[in-house]
């Protein structure tokens, strides 16, 4: 009698066990599946593009397109210590402005061809370092140094590398292309396509590669981003894992 | 007697600042973001924003859940039509000039397609202004989520959540 009790409870107890084991095993398969497929692959828009026009009181910008969706651009130059000087200017009508009383928000460094910090320069008052932005890509112009238009506001803004879960693995990087622009590549390989780039990028520089139908479709195996800057695979080359 | 009398006031005092902490506490609850009470300003997020904005002012109108509270802004771009057709007394700063309010300016003749930058502004159009780029969120010492008040008043102007 008590045999068949210890039995019973043994047998009972197996099935706990199963169910457990069994209702684990659905969950974990599920949210695997569901984060692995959920999204496409994250896709870097094409840059846009911006013509410069030098007058003795101004520097005038026409974009090729409005940046979306946050309605602001990052303007650029290097300096004579190859630091880019940065400032955030609004856009109007396609057209960015910069007189004389605007100065430089950022600066960011950089070692080995990569991005090695930022120091804010206007933030606020008392924290400032007056430096004429007109005069600096003036500057940078008659020197024959770069400078240029950015969206993305790396390394200000982090929040796609933040974000990125396999990160460590360099699926997700920043690079510094020819033109001295910094924007973020893809090794879409070992993407999981989680699509939380996408989500965490305001700037609207990572997108779905499915609203870039006309862009490189996503690789397999090597590096692939829709844009290719034709310093791409130096820039890559020069990258050290 | 006298003890008895410094008893009652002190008593008293206690049970204003709590009526006070209380009311705090219920406002936060009502914008959506009680643990901002946790917030004490340190102004590490404000020495980490490219927008100079103190992102503590937002925390400060989600205690008090008010997003027409003005919070320090110091370098926003925009043009003066803009600024003054969203909240005529937003503290600007003009060239050559002291700061005033957006609509004072309007007033006193300088063209609305000036460029000015903000010197204070109400959160909700800091929010507006804001570039997202969470470097406040990142800076925040206790990792307050920032960005979620932000991306709140982003939308209406007003706490929702």
């Amino acid at each position: 009698m008590e045999n068949s009790t210890v039995k019973t409870s043994a047998a009972a107890f197996i099935l706990l066990l199963l169910v457990l084991v069994a209702t684990g095993l659905a969950y974990v398969l599920q949210a695997s599946s569901s984060t692995k497929f959920e999204g496409t692959y994250p896709m870097v828009k094409p840059m846009v593009q911006g013509a410069f026009n030098f007058y003795p009181d101004r520097v005038e910008i026409k974009l090729a397109e409005d940046p979306l969706p946050v309605n602001r651009i990052a303007v650029f130059a290097y300096d004579s210590q190859d630091r880019q000087i940065c400032i955030l200017k609004p856009v109007y009508d396609r057209t960015v402005v910069l007189t004389r009383d605007n100065y430089p928000d950022y600066r960011v460094h950089f070692r080995n061809g990569k991005v090695d910090g930022y120091d804010l320069l206007q933030g606020h008052v008392g924290f400032q370092e007056k430096m004429n932005f007109v005069d600096i890509l003036n500057e940078a112009k008659e020197s024959g140094r770069r400078y240029g238009v950015q969206e993305c506001l790396y390394p200000i803004c982090t929040r796609c590398l933040d974000v990125c879960v396999v990160r460590k693995f360099f699926v997700l990087d920043m690079v510094v292309a020819k033109d001295g622009t910094i924007y973020p590549i893809f090794r879409n390989a070992g993407c999981p396509r989680c699509g939380k780039c996408m989500k965490a990028c305001k700037q609207g520089v990572i997108c779905r590669s499915i609203d870039l139908p006309s862009m490189v479709p996503a690789g397999t195996g090597t590096e692939t981003v829709p844009y290719k800057p034709p310093d791409l695979e130096k820039a890559l080359e020069q990258m050290t894992y | 007697m006298k003890s008895k009398i410094f008893l009652q006031v002190n008593i008293f005092c206690y049970l204003v600042i709590a009526a006070f902490l209380a009311s705090a506490v219920v406002t936060s609850l009502s914008s959506g973001h009680p643990w901002a009470i946790t917030c004490y300003n340190c102004s590490s997020c404000s020495r980490s924003c490219a927008l100079g904005i103190n992102p503590s002012g937002f925390t400060l109108s989600a205690i008090g859940n008010n997003p027409q509270m003005y919070l320090a802004a110091a370098n926003i771009r925009l043009r003066l039509g803009e600024a003054a057709e969203r909240d005529p007394d937003m503290i600007v700063t003009i060239r050559g000039k002291e700061n005033m309010r957006a609509g004072q300016a309007l007033a006193d003749g300088i063209s609305k397609d000036a460029e000015v930058m903000t010197f204070r502004m109400k959160a909700k159009d800091a929010a507006h202004y804001c570039l997202l780029c969470a470097a406040c969120e990142k800076n925040c010492p206790v990792k307050l989520p920032i960005m979620d008040i932000i991306e709140d008043l982003r939308d209406d102007g007003k706490f929702n959540r």
